[in-house]
């Protein structure tokens, strides 16, 4: 085997034995392990003894070879600087210079690993140092365990000492204690031999020896000792050995001596842990308590044969409530009263099968008696074998010992059921009585003979009003009134005394002063055993008096009344035969009393006519119905009456007719008024016909005429006319209109006087309405120059339901009037909503304007009909007078309020509310929203009935205008002739004609000739129930004169069929898709194909448009905002009649400029763009003017 | 198991729920010692008698007594009766898991009767390793479990201890993933 010799790096070597140190020969450190770093104070290059020593084995010098001398023995190191540490380990000469020690540290604790910071890793793992201390650390707790143990243990042997100790002492105590026990004890073994006898044992059975010379002697020799001192000496040994043999335990068994002494003898066999231990015969000398028992039991018995012969129920209980003695009376059965003793009634009643609740109740009252410590009785109720009811007076008397603790209770019973029977008889025979007094509706009362109340029933306290308490004991005197007194005494207690009754009517006094009238019937009661008393019976009969003298009263009162009345009375007989009269009847009859009595009354009064209906009611009361009536008759002294009669039957208890009562009112002087209030009704009824008969009549005689001068006039307008005629044609025209307004305005308000407007119910638009009005009076405001602006609330409902003419004919009066009263400024309109519902909107309408104002005091009376504020106004401004009044009513019949502010040269604000209900778009009327095209109207065959020739030629002209073929005919019959020849596409029906009239006409052609062509009635009557009457019967439509040329026109396309275009109101929305510069049909259609017309109106364009356009140039550069807001107001209308409508919102703004902000640069940018295009147009407009060829341009057009 | 074993188990009831509860865990249990001597072996019997009977009075699953107990064994026993040689075990929670498996085996010497379990640790990492525990007793992980959590506690760092893999379910030997 190859020899192995071993090389180690220092890291190896560290590894197998981190604690080394590397020695030179001067014992300088070269180098040393790392964990032996951890611990050691030196460093390499350190001498090895600055700290270290070395402990064992001694050395005599500290030098290389000493320690070189140390190797092969066990090394111990100590530290010079570390006390407790050692080193365990061995030294060996290295390399023959060096020195090493290999080994580890020595520790006594496992703690001072910690201590010098090192862990399990610091040590190799051969080292068992590590395991050496945990195996010291183990032993440590070991023996610490051990010494607990042994701790434990000692602790437990002193104690068993200490308990070994009492026990030994406790037998002492208890041999003593048995030895001085003075009754005869007796212990044996299990094996009965003698381990005890005590000297009262030995002396009691005489036995010689001292007791310890017993002790082991057999127990059987013991008893055959003993036995001849007892009476029975065989059956007391007997009874010794069965006792033995049977080994259970026996008390108070009784043996008796032959000397006469009597012992109890009790025997206990001792068993431990269920082994036989041995006997102890305990025996108790009783001769003495034997003795006095007897003495005891003889007196007992003694009482007990008293108490038993007591005719009473006896008991004794003890302190717990349990039966020490009974006697027969209480329980007969000897049995049950021996089973009793010692029990309670608890046990008593279960034995018996009875409720506990008596048991209960006795237990309590035993408890009370006790807690009280006295005596008490009470009454018990017990239920008998044959179930009837025992009823027993019980007593307990408590007995208290001298520490005042209960000894015994006893009870003591008598059977009172007979006396109970009795008593219980009485009492209900009482209780009957009582009962009868106490219900008695009669008054009943007993006294004394000098009149004391002795006792009162119910029925007398409530009648009085005393209590019973106050009426017992008090005179009946002093209830009675002083005038009666005297009577009572003298009259009253004298009766009773002498004939032992009174009755009669006593007046008593009741407790509120009221006199109480009582019907009497009093007895004398005589009585042997006490005083005699009186007994009175009453019926209170108050009422009855009281009603008697009611009636008295009433009859006296109502005869009174019915002499005295204004009216008549009469009572009649069945045969219509007068049995009464009152005074008023007499006087307004003219006959007395004694006339009227006894004769027939429809002879008397009634003839002619009269007796009819005098028969005729008479008849209808003898069936039994009440009736009244107006009749006529004539008095005594020939004066002609009106009565109004009420007549009301008198039956018998059968229903049979008996007569009857009837009262009669003279009415003459109200009949009489009532006749001439009549007439004066019918008169005033014939007087408004007449008057609204002649305004209709006014009316269509004016508005006939007037629809041909206005229509001649507007005709005669469209012709060509010298300056001096379109003058004097204005004139004709303003003269007109103003005259048919003043029509109007008699005729609506003669129609609101006589209540008969009308009022539509139809959906309509406040914006369009507004609308249209400003656009019919905007021409009025540019020709004085006022600017005239309208709001309208987006939050206004696009449809409400309501009646648009009248609010149309509201606004133009107000706006007009503004118009009218305004030379300079502005009228504004502005319609907003004030309450707003789902179903509902309350708008406010409002006309504001700069005009003259009114006075404070002309304002009071603005609504005034025919008011104006002074002549110089009529004659300046004209009008009526009559319009603030209608607006007024007509806002007033549609629910709604109208207020006026006004100051005098400032303006006037005028505002109306009305609240309409809100619409949907279908509710709207079609032709509201559109308008026919006219075109059709071209060649279209109209028959035009009228029998005034201007307004024919007036309807023809126009008709033709617009291509229709007119046929006329002068009355209604020559257009039936003509309906009859040939066919037409719409009849114009006048309604007021000669020969035949419109209505006749139309009815004929409906029934006779034409169904199906639309006619439409033109009248001047303008009262709606016309316009009704001329639907009814079969007409289409209805125009009124004068029309309106455009309305007239649409109308009568419309029937005609025409395609509808939106044309009422401006559209511009459409129109800003044309991008056209301008449009000129507008202007075409007005000339009616006038091309000089068209010349000029071009000419003037360029002729004046350039001007315009410096103006704006000129103001727009001296940033003049508002001379731009007046040229745009000034050239706008003229400027749209061209159809250059791209510029209309241009104009608009600038317009706007005074009173709105606009930004400099944006008007600028405005003026600039409407500059641009008017030049445009005005190029244009020469180019037409130059080439001259217009007739393109109508081509174009149509 | 040795007696150090069941006084511990005595007197962690006996601290937690008095002498009273320690005679009725005793009585339960069967176990006629009044006194355990901690280097004396018992047979194991009398542990797993202890801790079924302590289950039941307390009214605890056994697995939250051995679950304790461990616990228990390294914050009482191991701590007072053996702190410095816990200590020398290592300077941290790492370096004594890294000891764990050399430091039962030199127990085993200084209780020469002591059957000891076997551990092993791998995948040693920053934040956890793996303990591998080899016993021929078995329903002791709960216990093993409990002795982590405490040396969690002995160092007083959070643990969370993961039982990756059961004797229970057919291996020959548990692990569990120490993660702080």
């Amino acid at each position: 085997m190859q020899e192995k010799s071993f090389s180690f790096s220092e890291e190896r070597f560290n590894r197998l034995f981190p604690f080394y140190f590397l020695l030179d020969k001067n014992l300088t450190v070269i180098s040393l392990g790392k964990s032996m770093s951890k611990i050691s104070a030196l460093s390499a290059g350190d001498f090895f003894f600055s700290n270290n020593y070395i402990k064992r084995p001694v050395v005599d010098c500290e030098t290389y070879d000493a320690l070189c001398a140390l190797s092969g023995q066990l090394v111990i190191i100590g530290s010079k600087k570390q006390p407790n540490l050692l080193l365990r380990g061995q030294l060996d000469q290295f390399d023959g210079d060096c020195l090493l020690f290999v080994g580890t540290p020595w520790f006594a604790k496992v703690a001072q690993l910690k201590e010098h910071d090192l862990t399990i890793n610091d040590f190799s793992i051969h080292d068992s140092i590590v395991d050496l201390l945990n195996l010291v650390q183990t032993q440590e707790i070991t023996n610490g365990e051990m010494r607990e143990l042994i701790q434990k243990i000692n602790q437990q042997a002193t104690k068993l000492r200490l308990r070994e100790d009492e026990l030994q002492a406790t037998t002492n105590r208890l041999s003593l204690l048995i030895a001085n026990i003075r009754d005869p004890l007796l212990m044996e073994d299990e094996n009965q031999k003698i381990v005890f006898m005590n000297d009262a044992f030995r002396k009691a059975f005489g036995l010689d020896e001292q007791t310890d010379k017993y002790f082991g002697e057999s127990g059987t020799e013991i008893t055959k000792m003993i036995r001849g001192a007892f009476e029975d000496s065989d059956q007391y040994y007997k009874s010794v050995e069965r006792l033995t043999e049977s080994n259970e335990a026996t008390y108070n068994e009784v043996v008796k001596l032959k000397d006469g002494r009597v012992f109890t003898r009790d025997f206990n066999p001792v068993t431990i842990n269920g082994k036989s231990k041995g006997y102890v015969w305990k025996y108790v000398d009783i001769t003495d308590s034997k003795l006095q028992e007897s003495q005891l039991s003889a007196q007992k018995q003694f009482y007990e044969q008293i108490l038993n012969r007591i005719p009473a129920d006896i008991v004794v209980f003890d302190s717990k409530h349990r039966y020490l003695f009974l006697n027969p009376v209480a329980i007969k059965n000897p049995e049950l009263r021996k089973w009793m003793i010692g029990k309670d009634d608890e046990e008593y009643c279960r034995y018996r099968n009875r409720d506990q609740s008596i048991a209960k109740e006795r237990r309590r009252i035993f408890n009370n008696v006790v807690a009280s410590k006295e005596q008490l009785e009470w009454e018990e109720q017990l239920l008998d074998p044959d179930g009837n009811f025992q009823y027993h007076l019980r007593k307990m008397f408590p007995v208290f010992d001298e520490n005042g603790e209960l000894e015994i209770m006893i009870g003591y019973g008598v059977n009172m059921t007979e006396r109970r029977k009795i008593e219980e008889q009485v009492r209900k025979s009482e209780e009957r009585y009582r009962s009868i007094f106490d219900n008695s509706q009669a008054l009943i009362c007993t006294h004394s003979l000098d009149g004391k109340i002795i006792e009162v029933n119910k029925a007398a306290v409530k009648t009085l009003g005393f209590t019973t308490d106050e009426l017992i004991g008090s005179a009946i005197h002093s209830l009675l009134p002083e005038s009666r007194r005297a009577e009572f005494d003298d009259y009253y207690l004298e009766s009773i005394r002498k004939q032992g009754k009174a009755e009669g009517i006593m007046v008593a006094i009741d407790r509120n002063g009221h006199d109480v009238y009582l019907l009497y019937q009093n007895f004398l009661v005589p009585s042997n055993s006490e005083e005699p008393y009186v007994i009175g019976f009453a019926q209170d009969i108050t009422a009855r008096i009281n009603a008697e003298v009611a009636l008295k009263k009433s009859e006296e009162k109502y005869r009174g009344i019915i002499e005295n009345m204004h009216l008549g009375m009469v009572e009649i007989s069945a045969d219509n035969t007068v049995l009464y009269a009152n005074n008023s009847f007499i006087a307004t009859s003219g006959y007395s009393s004694d006339e009227l009595t006894g004769r027939k009354i429809n002879e008397l009064f009634f003839a002619n006519e009269s007796i009819d209906v005098a028969n005729g009611a008479i008849e209808r009361i003898t069936k039994g119905k009440s009736d009244a009536y107006e009749i006529q008759v004539q008095n005594k002294q020939g004066e002609m009456k009106w009565w109004l009669v009420s007549g009301a039957p008198k039956m018998d208890m059968e229903g049979n007719y008996m007569g009857s009562l009837g009262i009669y009112l003279d009415i003459t002087p109200q009949k009489k008024m009532e006749i001439e209030l009549r007439k004066a009704k019918t008169d005033a009824e014939l007087s408004a016909y007449s008057k609204e008969m002649f305004l209709a009549n006014m009316s269509h005689e004016i508005r006939t005429p007037m629809n041909a001068i206005i229509g001649i006039g507007r005709l005669l307008g469209k012709t060509e006319l010298a300056a001096q005629q379109k003058y004097y044609l204005d004139i004709i025209e303003n003269a007109s209109g103003n005259l048919l307004v003043i029509i109007n305005d008699l005729l609506d308000f003669s129609k609101i006087e006589a209540g008969k407007v009308t009022l539509e119910h139809i959906g309509f638009s406040i914006g369009k309405i507004t609308e249209n009005v400003v656009h019919i009076l905007k021409h009025k405001c540019e020709e004085k120059n006022l600017i005239i602006k309208y709001q309208c609330s987006d939050e206004i409902e696009p449809v409400l339901i309501g009646d648009p003419y009248r609010i149309n004919q509201i606004l133009i009066n107000l706006i007009g009037n503004s118009i009218k009263f305004t030379d300079r400024g502005e009228i504004k309109i502005r319609c907003s909503v004030e309450n707003d519902s789902d179903e509902q909107q309350s708008v406010l309408f409002e006309v504001e304007d700069t005009g003259i104002g009114m006075s404070e005091e002309f304002l009071s009376h603005i609504f005034d009909k025919f008011t104006q504020e002074d002549e110089g106004i009529t004659r300046k401004f004209g009008g009526t007078g009559l319009g603030m009044s209608i607006s007024k009513q007509l806002i007033e019949l549609m629910g709604g309020t109208i207020e006026i502010r006004s100051l005098k040269n400032i303006g006037t604000h005028i505002s109306f509310r009305i609240t309409f209900p809100v619409g949907r778009k279908d509710d709207l009327p079609s032709a509201w929203n559109q308008k026919p095209d006219t075109v059709i109207l071209h060649g279209k065959q109209i028959l035009l009935v009228e029998d005034n020739y201007m307004n024919r030629v007036l309807a023809s002209t126009i008709l033709t205008q617009y291509g229709a073929n007119i046929t006329e005919a002068e009355d209604g019959a020559k257009a039936i002739e003509k309906l009859r020849s040939r066919k037409f596409d719409l009849i114009l029906m006048d309604i007021q004609m000669p020969i035949k009239d419109g209505i006749e006409a139309t009815k004929y052609i409906r029934e006779n000739l034409d169904k199906t062509t639309p006619i439409i009635a033109m009248t001047a009557n303008a009262y709606k129930r016309e316009e009704e009457r001329c639907l009814a019967i079969g007409m289409n439509d209805f125009i009124s004169k004068p029309f309106e040329e455009d309305k007239f026109i649409y109308q009568i396309a419309q029937w005609l069929g025409a395609a509808t275009t939106n044309t009422v109101f401006p559209q511009h929305e459409n129109e800003v898709d044309s991008p056209e510069l301008f449009d000129l049909s507008k202007l075409i259609s007005t000339s009616r194909g006038d091309e000089q017309f068209i010349t000029m109106m071009l000419q003037m364009y360029v002729q004046e448009i350039p001007k315009a356009v410096e103006e704006l140039e000129n103001a727009a550069e001296l940033k003049d905002f508002i001379a731009l807001g007046s040229i745009a107001h000034r050239i706008r209308p003229s400027v749209l009649s061209y159809g250059i409508i791209t510029l209309e919102k241009s104009l608009e703004k600038l317009e706007r400029l005074n009173e709105e902000f606009l930004d400099e640069e944006e008007s600028m940018e405005i003026t600039r763009n409407i500059c641009s295009t008017l030049n445009s147009v005005v190029a244009s407009f020469r180019l037409i003017l130059e080439g001259k060829n217009l007739s393109d341009l109508f081509s174009s057009v149509k | 198991m040795y007696g150090i074993v069941n006084k511990a188990i005595q007197d962690m009831i006996t601290s937690g729920f008095g002498a009273e509860t320690w005679d009725a865990v005793k009585k339960s249990s069967g176990v006629d010692e009044d006194f355990f001597i901690s280097n004396e072996p018992y047979d194991d019997v009398v542990t797993y008698k202890l801790a079924g009977a302590a289950s039941e009075v307390l009214d605890m699953p056994v697995g939250i007594v051995l679950n304790s107990f461990g616990r228990y064994w390294i914050m009482k026993t191991g701590k007072e009766k053996y702190g410095s040689l816990m200590e020398a075990g290592g300077s941290n929670l790492k370096e004594f898991l890294v000891n764990l498996p050399s430091f039962h085996n030199r127990i085993m010497l200084a209780f020469p009767n002591l059957n000891p379990p076997e551990f092993k640790v791998s995948e040693i990492e920053n934040n956890g390793i793996r303990v591998h525990y080899f016993s021929h007793r078995n329903g002791l992980q709960e216990f093993v479990k409990g002795l982590l959590l405490g040396l969690g506690e002995l160092y007083n760092v959070p643990v969370e201890v993961v039982h990756t893999q059961s004797k229970e379910a057919g291996y020959d030997h548990d692990i569990f993933k120490v993660i702080w």
